[in-house]
């Protein structure tokens, strides 16, 4: 890698630190925004008023917004996010214990979403409007127009219930059964986010295809793997790793949902019984965490498109 | 670039070959409206038209599969589900369709003030697009819901927040490639207010991209609402909505799975249709 | 068949075609850019294509190397190719490219992958046919480069195309299409997108090349400078057919068709006279779709009867000329075209 690209992938990460700064702005704000009295939901109803003040204390809230802000920075950099609702666990913990099952889902829709979009759009572009490219058009068009949750619960009804080959909800003690746990939550937020993929590789393919250098490489007798591997997909990549961020956003969306159908103890559902039981640290604290994984994908996207495009360089 | 991409297939998807000519006289834009105005009107006279209440409850009839007498069946308190999924189409139509306006005029206008008046005001903008595009959706309405409480008030509010961005990008787009062309500076030089100008000579050309964009948003956005009701923080009962039914179905999926099912179809049916609207209108603003 | 005189007889026929036709679409909507195109090309032989946009020329180079873009084939006609004296003619010309012939494009700012170095572009089809190992690609391509003149090819060797101008880009494609040491090389107006002095240079150099390695040289171009400049031997297309073919001189001097007459009235040289007026052809070709029968150059010519509008006429010989012409009054019409 030429200097020239370092320089960029360091200025890319520079540039990402106020954004970084703003997210933590928001996310801290949230909490000020709570209608209501922090302490006295944190004391409980039935706490006098010295023991809310006693509350008050701790968290803090007698300061001034910028001390009480940069008290929050500091004690995310030290990992504490605080504690739950009832005071009995640390967040932390709480997001540690239940990111293994999100992480694995999410693994596995990558992995299924992958295998469903890029040959499908290898195939598409081969003819482009031609029948196959049509009907897999027209399919894509259909999958997005599918509510993920809708879907997780049709391949329950069809597959799950059924063949009993997939459990119908919660988790597995064994890896063996948690990867079969995960097969259709994945499934069903691979069918809802794979179409996106289809169309921009589809369109960037055939753009390549289309392309000066594609024919000179032809009509100089490049052919199979070569052409494709050299030609097609070290250009035709670009498009879609810019899209990285947006999927992103939505596979971490779509988790959220696919856990609650199929009642898996993940982050998604730590989030949503959190927002139900009013537990603010909690939110606040996947909040925090899910918004910079977004950030911190969009930060990767940048720096892959800089490694395959030699042409990105400072400007 | 995700949206234009996937335009691009919709709108590839829905056109006929170059031979088929006889296709092309059925437009989708009409089909579309059809289709939607057919629902619209079973979703104010479905009460009078099945003769049953949605909210009555009778415990007699729980869980019964389609017949003549419930076309839908009924669910497990014995209400007609018929009545209850067209009834749940006033909200969900009413509810998706604001959460697409309100972002679409709220991006409109910040796409336009940041192409047309450039500089800072559009850097602040892209910026703040950035910023509010690093939150997931869900886990911002999810937030909202903390603030707000559930219901739609979060719902939109939510939409408000965050989905304008792509409006707005797309139209800064458009905004951006006109203003070089010089009917704009001479409207500016012949001292038109800058409010004469984007009304008259931006406006329109910034539009008609805006609500093909739009369709597909409203698409996104009644997903969305039944996502966030499926997950009980979106619509609340006593009213009635295809997300809400959807979950209160899912214990009986095993046996009685039109409950769950049925309204899903309603939604993949408004999806096919605004879509075909979108595509007809595509067609339209490129001839 | 029309057997070009002697030419592929008494000296070595490399290119062979025979009543070519591409056509586009299916159904109603079809249409046939090219039609009935015959020529040969020799061992060594600078042969030129001349032609508007929309003539079909560039469509019939690329018929011969088997990369027609979407959309378009061949529906009829014959190309063979004979690399060398003495071997078979091979009609399936695609398994040709890169392995006896080459091809130029006319946009060096996009021929190139953007995402592979200068070095690798030059060599990947030599590496591809050639099994080259890294350090025998790297030192073809620098011989490669330094043949075509660029300055300092060890350097040059590992830049990006983005970095290079786009004369320098296009020697880079002449590199390229060097590297698998091809029998025929085809250019497709390779100077028309580049500044008027870079021009220059490269056609001097394409016309080394050719001599110093006795290649084939199809040369498809609008420009008659080139024309006049390169090429041995020409075709002149109008509207998907060879309307003129013969020799640069004998065309040039004296032209056997109408339309060729026009053109070369409406190029300017330095020794036009300023006060005769530049006579640009009136009208423009016809649309493929509305072909009548006829000759289609018919209701531009100046010298048309009624005749010409509905009896076509295949290309042929003309009295006192060694040209061949499409034009069914050439015999009479001698005098007055020159």
């Amino acid at each position: 890698m030429t200097s020239h690209r370092f320089a960029f992938i360091g200025k890319r990460i520079v540039q990402t630190i106020p954004l970084l700064l703003v997210v933590l702005v928001a996310v801290f704000s949230m909490l000020k925004l709570v209608p209501g009295d922090p302490a006295r939901q944190v004391a409980g109803p039935r706490a006098s008023e010295a023991q809310i003040a006693v509350v008050r204390e701790q968290l803090g809230l007698n300061e001034s917004l910028p001390a009480q802000f940069f008290g929050y920075l500091s004690r995310i950099v030290h990992g504490d996010l605080g504690m739950t609702a009832n005071g009995a666990l640390h967040v932390s913990d709480v997001i540690r214990q239940n990111a293994p099952v999100t992480a694995l889902v999410l693994s596995i829709t990558i992995v299924f979403t992958a295998l469903i979009a890029i040959p499908l759009a290898m195939l598409a572009s081969h003819r482009p409007n031609g029948v196959i490219d049509r009907g897999l058009q027209v399919m894509a068009t259909f999958g997005v127009g599918i509510p993920t949750f809708w879907m997780g619960i049709v391949l329950l009804a069809v597959v799950a219930l059924p063949t009993g080959a997939f459990p119908t909800g919660g988790w597995g003690d064994t890896f063996a059964e948690q990867l079969r746990a995960s097969t259709l939550p994945a499934l069903a937020l691979s069918i809802s986010v794979a179409p996106i993929l289809f169309a921009s590789l589809r369109s960037s393919i055939i753009e390549v295809k289309r392309s000066d250098y594609y024919t000179a490489a032809r009509a100089a007798g490049v052919e199979g793997s070569r052409l494709i591997r050299k030609f097609v997909l070290r250009n035709a990549a670009v498009p879609p790793i810019a899209l990285l961020a947006a999927l992103t956003t939505i596979l971490l969306s779509g988790v959220v949902v696919v856990e609650a159908t199929f009642g898996l103890p993940g982050l998604g559902q730590t989030l949503v019984e959190g927002a139900k039981k009013r537990d603010f640290n909690v939110v606040q604290g996947l909040t925090l965490l899910f918004t910079v994984c977004v950030v911190g994908v969009n930060l990767l996207g940048d720096v892959l498109i800089a490694i395959v495009d030699p042409r990105v360089e400072l400007s | 670039m995700t949206e234009q991409a996937l335009m691009e297939v919709m709108t590839a998807a829905a056109n006929p070959r170059r031979g088929a000519s006889r296709l092309r006289l059925l437009d989708p834009a009409l089909i579309g409206a059809v289709l939607i105005a057919a629902l619209i009107v079973l979703a104010l006279v479905a009460p009078m038209v099945s003769g049953h209440d949605p909210a009555l409850n009778n415990l007699a009839q729980r869980l019964q599969p389609p017949s003549g007498q419930h076309w839908f069946g009924t669910d497990q308190f014995g209400r007609d589900l018929f009545t209850r999924v067209f009834v749940a189409a006033r909200i969900d139509l009413l509810l998706g369709l604001l959460g697409a306006l309100i972002p679409a005029v709220i991006g409109i206008g910040l796409g336009c003030a940041a192409g047309y008046f450039g500089r800072w005001v559009g850097t602040i903008v892209l910026r703040l697009a950035d910023v509010i595009q690093s939150f997931p959706n869900y886990i911002l309405v999810i937030a909202l819901v903390l603030l707000l409480g559930p219901g739609p008030k979060s719902f939109l509010v939510g939409a408000a927040i965050s989905a304008w961005v792509t409006y707005a990008r797309l139209v800064r787009g458009v905004v951006l490639r006109i203003r070089s062309n010089d009917y704009i500076a001479a409207a500016q030089a012949a001292g038109l207010g800058h409010r004469r100008v984007l009304t008259r000579h931006v406006l329109p050309n910034a539009l008609p991209q805006a609500i093909v964009y739009g369709a597909s948003d409203l698409v996104l956005s009644l997903g969305f609402l039944c996502s966030l009701s499926y997950l009980g923080l979106g619509v609340q009962p006593p009213a009635i909505e295809w997300g809400q039914i959807i979950a209160e179905g899912q214990t009986f999926l095993r046996t009685q799975w039109w409950i769950s099912i049925a309204p899903g179809l309603a939604i993949i049916y408004v999806g096919i249709a605004v879509r075909l609207i979108a595509v007809g209108m595509e067609r339209r603003t490129t001839e | 068949m029309i057997e070009a005189e002697a030419s592929t007889s008494s000296k070595a026929g490399v290119l062979r075609i025979a009543n070519l036709v591409v056509q586009a679409g299916r159904g109603q909507d079809m249409t046939a850019p090219v039609t009935d195109v015959s020529l040969d090309v020799c061992r060594g032989e600078a042969f030129g294509i001349v032609g508007e946009s929309g003539s079909g020329k560039s469509l019939t180079l690329r018929a011969v190397i088997d990369l027609l873009p979407e959309g378009l084939r061949r529906s009829g006609g014959s190309i063979a190719v004979r690399l060398d004296e003495g071997a078979d003619w091979v009609s399936d010309v695609a398994t040709l490219r890169g392995r006896g012939i080459s091809m130029i494009f006319q946009e060096p700012m996009t021929a190139l992958n953007p995402t592979m170095r200068v070095g690798d572009i030059v060599t990947v089809g030599a590496r591809a046919h050639r099994g080259l190992s890294r350090t025998q690609a790297h030192d073809l391509a620098v011989e490669l480069l330094a043949e075509v003149r660029l300055p300092d090819p060890e350097a040059q060797v590992r830049k990006w195309p983005h970095q290079l101008s786009g004369g320098q880009r296009q020697r880079v494609m002449i590199a390229m299409a060097l590297a698998t040491d091809p029998k025929l090389l085809l250019c497709d107006e390779p100077t028309t997108a580049l500044d008027v002095e870079v021009q220059d240079q490269i056609l001097q150099l394409l016309d080394r090349i050719r001599r110093d390695r006795h290649l084939a040289v199809i040369f498809v171009t609008h420009d008659l400078g080139v024309i006049r400049r390169l090429c041995e031997r020409i075709a002149v297309m109008y509207a998907g057919q060879v309307v003129e073919q013969g020799t640069v001189r004998d065309v040039f001097a004296a032209p056997t068709h109408p339309y060729t007459a026009g053109l070369l009235a409406s190029m300017p040289t330095l020794d036009s006279d300023p006060a005769h007026p530049l006579t640009a052809i009136p009208g423009g070709q016809p649309d493929p779709r509305e072909r009548r029968g006829g000759c289609r150059f018919a209701d531009r010519c100046e010298h048309d009867q009624p005749d010409c509008h509905t009896m076509t006429y295949a290309l042929g010989p003309v009295r006192g000329h060694a040209s061949l012409s499409a034009c069914r009054r050439a015999d009479e019409l001698t005098g007055a075209l020159s």
